[in-house]
């Protein structure tokens, strides 16, 4: 199967549960006692963990759900760029694999960096 | 009421970067601060999410259709992700008003340069030894005729991908826009081949952002679960109606938003 082909699969499949994961956890949160844009005109320093925190001590299933959705989208094109490296490696494309990883470690340190 | 406007103009945002391959920051953004008077930390965070979920889920279809250059788009990374690392380092000894300016200045020139040529030149018969040895040139399917292309001025655009990569770092505006103006102008790519390159890219940059973003918090899942749902939803939309679409109505598009993103910066320039 073609390279674009494995990617694309990847992609779907992980745009599709994020999307119907976040989709469950937001319907929990209108069930929970509805969503009030107004509340984030202040901003308020609290960490993931914290809220996941939170959410897990108050039952907070809808906040749960969607933050898992939200974390697993943000990680969706760091590791496609990982599988495309093992792909063409798979191919024995060595200087595009290569590249790939190259590009994947320079994500690693730019995270570092805080970027 | 609010979130369904919220869900829909998300939609509509998804809709148009999935087309144009550009992230969704210029709707987002003003309509979260402007329009509902939220926080700008969580605009931003919010945006960057949206560029993510444009992204991929724009890429899944580009990809099957062969419209992304998937093998570019990696190698362009390099340039991109450099540009921003050395955007971030010396973000604290430049003065951004002057940037602003001045590349608001030159996007506008480039708009009329787009204008100006009316056709997609896709007369070259060979493309840049660099794209020969990296097996960059490519074909893609445009309303069912099966067109191939060839990649000119590889290193070019190389500088080019490192410049936006710097720009975006630096002003956090343009980064789509000045990559699918890199491979368009530079590449010669045709329009739609770079737009969903583009757009395949510009998750790998924002995906580190957003991620420090959603560590720190300011991702809230009341503001993002509307607005990633409503983009899902918009650039599953975008990328079928990019098949359909002729080449010279996605540049007039593609036209039409960098005058916007040309007046938002020469705009902040001013206020800075």
């Amino acid at each position: 199967m073609k390279l674009e082909l494995w990617i694309s699969y990847f992609l779907r499949g992980g745009i599709v549960f994020c999307g119907l994961v976040i989709a469950v956890g937001f319907a929990y949160m209108l069930a929970e006692g509805g969503v009030s844009l107004e509340t984030y005109r202040v901003y308020e320093e609290q960490s993931f963990m914290e809220l996941l925190h939170w959410s897990l001590l108050l039952q907070q299933k809808g906040i749960l759900l969607v933050s898992i959705g939200l974390a697993v989208l943000v990680s969706l094109p760091v590791l496609r760029v990982f599988l495309t490296g093992i792909l063409l490696f798979l191919t024995r494309e060595w200087i595009m694999g290569s590249v790939s990883f190259f590009v994947f470690l320079a994500l690693v340190v730019s995270f570092s960096l805080g970027l | 009421m609010g979130i369904l406007i919220l869900f829909i103009i998300a939609i509509g945002a998804g809709f148009l970067g999935a087309l144009l391959g550009l992230g969704g920051g210029i709707i987002i953004v003003p309509i979260l601060t402007l329009g509902y008077g939220l926080d700008i930390r969580y605009a931003i965070a919010a945006s960057l999410i949206s560029i993510v979920a444009t992204s991929s889920g724009a890429a899944a279809s580009f990809l099957k259709d062969n419209l992304t250059n998937l093998r570019l788009g990696v190698f362009l990374e390099i340039g991109s992700v450099f540009g921003a690392m050395v955007g971030f380092i010396v973000s604290s000894l430049i003065n951004s008003k002057y940037l602003f300016l001045i590349f608001g200045g030159f996007l506008v020139y480039s708009s009329f340069n787009m204008l100006r040529i009316r056709h997609e030149d896709l007369s070259a018969t060979e493309g840049h030894p660099w794209a020969v040895k990296l097996n960059l040139n490519g074909s893609y399917n445009d309303r069912g005729v099966t067109k191939k292309y060839y990649v000119q001025s590889v290193p070019l655009g190389l500088l080019y991908m490192g410049v936006a990569g710097v720009l975006s770092a630096l002003l956090g505006i343009g980064s789509g826009v000045f990559k699918v103006m890199a491979m368009d102008g530079a590449m010669k790519l045709p329009i739609k081949v770079s737009s969903a390159t583009s757009n395949f890219m510009i998750g790998v940059t924002a995906a580190g952002s957003a991620g420090a973003y959603l560590l720190r918090g300011d991702v809230k899942p009341g503001i993002a679960a509307p607005i990633v749902l409503g983009i899902i939803l918009g650039s599953m939309l975008g990328a079928r109606a990019m098949m359909r679409m002729p080449s010279q109505l996605i540049r007039k598009i593609f036209i039409g938003v960098m005058v916007i993103v040309a007046v938002q910066m020469i705009y902040k320039g001013i206020v800075l």
